[in-house]
């Protein structure tokens, strides 16, 4: 248990808006289909066969599938996977047009061994953007330390323990309280790095993504990614529209001024309201301490136009130019932030950061809080740097935004009926003055209350008010009602809520295929804003993805049932996949069912599951065009992009959609199922090899187990399957018949384009009709059920869990 | 709303024959061409993603009645007077002001354009979103995003005629903008139109690739596909999936209509004009003169520059000479010369130019040049049955508040072509364009008038 987390579990459990109630009535699937959806989510490939769903299915039965999460997590693809789909999320820029070639470098090939992870997540969160990464530091405030332990430390001399004239700072501080009890101490650490040169270690992106993502830090990675963004600024300064400005915007705050005008955290209007009133409606975050709602936007963003949008009478087009040259530096020192690697933050003539700042102009002085003209990108860091910083020291102030609650027991402790009763919970589409006015500012209270922001009307009724009358109406809700609350100080805390909404929303949508916002960042409905914000809790405990991750996957929302039971509502979802359902068509529609919750898996899954499936490479997400000879749509950027990754801000990705150029493309990669790069024998190789000799209908179960986790062969499938083999199934394959090698191809292309391997969110394999005891053919690692319980055995001893699965 | 047209040189071919049929003079006519059904209605409409500035290319007016130039055309200017005199308007406004069409549409207006202005109409349009995401779908669908029936008129036509009855063709710079003519409600995915990159015709490559999937292989993946449709029937009703909607609906075209998608494909072509927006307007013109679409839409985010998203150096109010009004007028001369090399207006093919708003400095605007102006602005319809006029009154202002009079709607537009391409009633379960909610008290043949003309 970290220092940090000890701390936070003893907090009391504030009022939350998020009872995780997903239908009670959703059915199970069992565990064998829970592994199988399971799997893919968080390793990005499938199981490897059903031995290997059998093993996991038994160790969810007998210790519980958190139990199979935590062995997943110590797979070496999940922190593969996710590194690329939060490159993806990053909008790290792939296209070779703009120049990026050394870009590839930082985001791919790391430089510092991942012993080290979790000294360099400390290092990001700690350390001043103006020092680098001695790799020899203790990572002390990422040890397994409890809190007690710790302490005990700090008593002694902090350079005893640290090395290389680095040292630690500790103080002792008195702020978490448990229910009812007394309050607990806790440490607040400051690492003050040595400054000997020689101790530097640069690291790259490369290196934080893994280290984020296995020590379990993704704050770190949100920091470190802030001066590259400059560095992407400065690189392509020719370009006419600041993409730094709007990728920061998107990644870190999913704000688009453009849009803000009308929809915000405390007001969202829509341009029907004459005919369907019900459809304006906002779901803010909510101070848990005062109860009130927070403008999470009006916090951020010092600036009116930025905060209430651009589209105003006065604001014209003023985003796009205010967002212009955002991030920027100049050159003149040989300085790089927080010790990078210069493959990352400059291409050989980056020199500088300077602080003293001429850089861009009002975006990121308003983040910044500084004057126009006076921030730079390293004002940013520090303001992000300071706000998580200051997570570890003012846990009460962090939760009024966010909650956490007790690891383990998240679900069972909160109480939906403790609060929220104008917040979340609400059915009046506009929130009450009472708690509306504490919230705002005055000149955002004018906005909305008396004049109506944007061109999309007054949400309080409409009032024709002189100049002056306006003033006083404000004056006089304030009088009524209250001072303002929570603004602008809470900058930090704002700044910190909007990223950890965003990065849990993306957490989810990779995982259930659904974003739960729509582009202006709001989410579509109280359901979705109730997930998303009891994401966002989960998250900012620790910045911990596993801990998300076992939010998503072990709740009913992430049970893939097929509709074997006809007693249950087929629409008995909460609708967060399909949000719009709440304007139902016909009356079943209200809310969702599995249909909806069905999704195309992201690009990097699909890849990632194809190559190890077969035992092909996997391709390097950040490759260049050229790719081999032999395969160049493999390593293709553009055929990623075609498929769906994000290549620029001009070709972002065609998302999850399933179109027949998008089918097109992906059969041209798979339909053949030829080898991408010439690496050796594949799986289709060794079913070619096998000893003894296969049938063709064997080794036809054989590609199926691999590649959909299904070991049957439907009756109404033989037929086709025949035809397509060009044999009787119960051929002999011979290594020496080229057609057999081609047939068996064949098969495995049709099998990669089936909705099995394409889509996610819905398992349709029937578990009755699975052999109990598979004997998979298998070259290398662990094949049957025994030899992956051992695997995981294994794993679990490193774990220091007390886990089995098989006889023994 | 005015209408100046002449009949005698207003009608379309098909009209004409129309027109013709039953008379003597029918007689002399093609007995085949008049033995056959008139062709269906078609419709090629052109989107300038970026929000085209509409008071120098297509609503082009004299500050005052004494005005000699156009000043705020800027360089322009100098050919100006030679150009208006020749007859570039269309009408007067609703207003009773003059209009004319700017020299970017001289193709069209100009002295040797020939009959076309006589079949050009200005329908003045507007709503009330000003980001370019929004406005986008609002003025390609007819509704604004999130709407239950929502479709771009490019699902319509394949939603009421099957299969691939429509094609978009997006030209540079405008893959973004182009998928919102793929929106289908929340029923339609199987109805989304192929959409075709002219920068990169990789569909067209992919399908008559060899490593594409042949048929036996499909036969496999259909089987699966079955199964998994099973899966997502409950008591006997198969539940709603979006994601598995578009991913039958491709396997389907992959494996059964692969010849159709094939023969679409093949009419694609670049080469053909200056640019890729030439490209794919002469494409789209070479499918719908064969008859192998009904509708095709083509995606311009002008090609020859900066393209329409201009604010600085836009036409401001106070008449300063603009800039942008070469570079814009420029990027409408090379849509509208493509349409006029296509010959698609002497087929009947009825063309529709439009953007997801205009540009305008209104009162108080703090910078430089205009801004997004989606309250009232221009649409171009060309060609077919359309009659030469002006529909609405341009708000300069917008004050007092209030919708400016005699505009169309976007989606009394979409209704009016949708009825002209003779898609049938919208269905409530999936979607259609109609205008329930945009114009409650009109009657459809007013509806048609606005955005037609009056029919001779």
């Amino acid at each position: 248990m970290t220092a940090r987390l000890s701390t936070l579990t003893l907090l009391a459990l504030l009022p939350s808006c998020a009872p995780w109630g997903w239908s009670t009535d959703s059915p199970d699937p069992g565990d064998a289909a829970w592994v199988r959806s399971a799997v893919p989510a968080v390793l990005g490939r499938r199981a490897a066969n059903s031995s290997e769903v059998l093993a996991l299915a038994t160790i969810a039965e007998r210790h519980g599938r958190q139990a199979v999460l935590e062995l997943l997590y110590e797979q070496p693809e999940f922190a593969a996977h996710w590194s690329a789909v939060l490159i993806d999320d990053l909008m790290v820029d792939r296209s070779t047009a703009n120049k990026w070639r050394e870009h590839r470098r930082c985001f791919t090939e790391p430089l510092v061994d991942d012993h080290h992870d979790a000294a360099l997540v400390s290092h990001l969160r700690n350390a001043r953007a103006d020092t680098c990464f001695d790799r020899q530091v203790e990572p002390i405030l990422r040890t397994s330390l409890d809190v007690d332990e710790l302490s005990r430390q700090l008593q002694e001399p902090p350079s005893s323990r640290l090395q290389n004239g680095s040292e630690a700072v500790g103080s002792m501080l008195e702020i978490a309280y448990s229910p009812g009890g007394a309050p607990s101490q806790s440490v607040e650490l400051e690492v003050v790095p040595g400054t000997n040169p020689e101790h530097c270690t640069p690291f790259r992106m490369a290196d934080v993504l893994r280290a984020a993502i296995r020590a379990d830090g993704l704050d770190a990675l949100y920091v470190a990614y802030l001066p590259v963004l400059a560095t992407q600024a400065y690189r392509t300064r020719f370009h006419p529209v600041s993409e730094s400005g709007q990728k920061f915007l998107a990644t870190y705050l999913n704000r688009d001024p453009a849009c803000t005008s009308c929809h915000s955290g405390m007001y969202s209007k829509t341009n029907t309201t004459k005919l369907h009133p019900d459809w304006d409606r906002t779901w803010p975050a909510e101070h848990a301490l005062t109860g009130l709602m927070v403008d999470l936007e009006d916090a951020v963003f010092s600036s009116p136009v930025l905060a209430h949008g651009g589209y105003g009478p006065e604001g014209g087009a003023g985003v796009v130019f205010n967002t212009r040259g955002f991030l920027g530096y100049q050159p003149g020192s040989d300085f790089l932030p927080y010790g990078m690697d210069a493959d990352c933050v400059d291409a050989g003539s980056y020199t500088s950061m300077p602080r003293d700042g001429t850089g861009g102009p009002l975006l990121y002085t308003a983040l910044a809080g500084r004057p126009y003209g006076q921030a730079t990108v390293h004002d940013v860091a520090e303001q992000y740097a300071a706000a998580l910083r200051s997570l570890s020291t003012m846990r009460l102030q962090q939760s009024a935004y966010f909650s956490p609650p007790a690891s383990g027991t998240r679900t069972a402790n909160l109480d939906p009926a403790v609060h929220c009763e104008q917040a979340c919970h609400s059915t009046s589409r506009t929130p009450d003055l009472s708690v509306v006015v504490p919230t705002l500012r005055d000149a955002r209270l004018k906005q909305i209350i008396v004049e109506g922001p944007g061109e999309m009307g007054k949400p309080y009724g409409s009032l024709t008010l002189s100049p002056t009358d306006k003033d006083e109406v404000v004056a006089m809700l304030r009088q009524d009602y209250g001072a303002t609350v929570g603004v602008p100080e809470d900058r930090d805390h704002a700044l910190i809520s909007l990223l950890a909404m965003r990065i849990a929303g993306n957490i989810w949508e990779e995982v259930q295929g659904a974003p739960l916002t729509l582009s202006h960042g709001q989410p579509r409905n109280e359901d979705q804003a109730t997930v998303l914000q009891h994401l966002s809790r989960i998250l900012v405990v620790d910045w911990s993805l596993r801990d998300v991750l076992d939010e998503i996957l072990l709740s009913s929302s992430f049970r893939p049932t097929a509709p074997r039971d006809a007693t249950v509502d087929p629409y008995h979802l909460e609708p967060v996949f399909e949000p719009y359902s709440d304007q139902p068509v016909q009356a079943s529609d209200e809310r969702n069912s599995r249909g909806d919750a069905v999704h195309r898996r992201s690009v990097h899954a699909l890849l990632r599951g194809a190559a190890q499936a077969l035992e092909w490479p996997v391709p390097d997400p950040i490759e260049e065009q050229s790719g081999s000879a032999t395969s160049p749509r493999w390593q293709s950027a553009w055929t990623h992009h075609a498929l769906g990754a994000f290549l620029s801000l001009g070709a972002p990705g065609v998302g999850r959609d399933t179109d027949l150029r998008w089918l097109l493309e992906w059969q041209a990669l798979t339909s053949t199922c030829a080898p991408p790069l010439v690496t050796g024998p594949d799986y289709v190789d060794t079913l070619m090899q096998a000893t003894p000799a296969l049938t063709l209908g064997e080794a036809a179960v054989e590609l199926k187990d691999r590649i959909l986790n299904d070991r049957t062969l439907a009756e109404e499938e033989r037929p086709a399957l025949q035809a397509l083999l060009g044999a009787s199934l119960d051929t002999l394959v011979d290594p020496a018949q080229p057609s057999h090698e081609d047939a068996l191809r064949a098969y495995c292309g049709a099998l990669l384009q089936t909705p099995q391997f394409l889509l996610a969110g819905l398992d349709d394999v029937d578990d009755a009709t699975q052999p109990e005891a598979p004997t998979p053919v298998c070259t290398a690692g662990p094949c049957d059920t025994d030899a992956w319980c051992t695997y995981y055995g294994d794993a679990a001893a490193r774990l220091e869990r007390p886990w089995s699965c098989g006889e023994s | 709303m005015s209408d100046t047209s002449s009949p005698s040189t207003s009608l379309s071919r098909r009209r004409m024959l129309g027109l013709l049929a039953g008379s003597a003079a029918a007689l002399s006519l093609s007995r085949a061409a008049l033995a056959d059904p008139p062709p269906p209605p078609q419709v090629l409409e052109i989107f300038l993603a970026g929000g085209l500035s509409h008071r120098e290319t297509l609503w082009v007016y004299k500050e005052t009645p004494d005005d000699q130039v156009f000043p705020h055309l800027g360089t322009t200017s100098t050919a100006l007077p030679a150009f208006f005199q020749a007859g570039s308007s269309p009408g007067v406004d609703g207003g009773g002001t003059q209009v004319y069409l700017g020299p970017g549409a001289r193709v069209i207006a100009g002295a040797t354009a020939g009959t076309a202005l006589h079949r050009a109409r200005l329908v003045l349009t507007g709503h009330d979103l000003a980001p370019h995401g929004p406005a986008s779908g609002l003025m390609v669908c007819g509704l604004p995003d999130g709407r239950d029936r929502q479709a771009s008129l490019a699902a319509a036509v394949n939603a009421n005629a099957g299969g691939h009855a429509s094609i978009v063709l997006m030209g540079d710079r405008t893959s973004v903008q182009g998928q919102v003519f793929t929106r289908t409600g929340r029923y339609g995915a199987k109805y989304r139109p192929l959409v075709v990159s002219m920068a990169s015709l990789r569909a067209k490559t992919l399908l008559t690739s060899s490593a594409t999937s042949p048929r036996a292989q499909l036969d496999v993946v259909h089987a699966h596909a079955d199964r998994f449709e099973r899966a997502l029937t409950w008591s006997g009703t198969r539940v709603r999936s979006h994601a598995a909607d578009a991913y039958k609906a491709s396997l389907a075209d992959a494996r059964e209509g692969r010849a159709a998608v094939s023969t679409l494909l093949g009419g694609v072509s670049t080469g053909q004009g200056a640019n890729l927006t030439q490209d794919a307007i002469l494409s789209a013109a070479t499918l719908l003169k064969a008859g192998k679409v009904r509708h095709a839409a083509v995606v311009d985010g002008g090609s020859l520059s900066a393209g329409y998203d201009a604010h600085n150096d836009s036409a401001d109010q106070s008449g300063a000479a603009s800039a942008h009004a070469t570079t814009a007028n420029l990027h409408l001369d090379n849509v509208l010369q493509a349409v006029h090399a296509s010959k698609v207006l002497d087929e009947g093919v009825l063309v529709l130019v439009y953007s997801e708003f205009g540009r305008w400095r209104p009162p108080g605007y703090g910078l430089s040049g205009s801004g997004h102006w989606p309250y009232s602005f221009p649409v171009l319809l060309l060609g077919a049955d359309v009659t030469r006029g002006v529909t609405g009154s341009l708000d300069r202002t917008r004050e007092p508040a209030g919708t400016p009079s005699g505009h169309v709607s976007p989606a009394g537009i979409r209704a009016v072509l949708a009825h002209y391409l003779g898609l049938g009633a919208p269905d409530p379960t999936t979607f259609g364009i109609w205008p329930d909610e945009a114009h409650p008290n009109s009657t459809f043949a007013s509806l048609q008038t606005a955005v037609l003309g009056s029919p001779s």
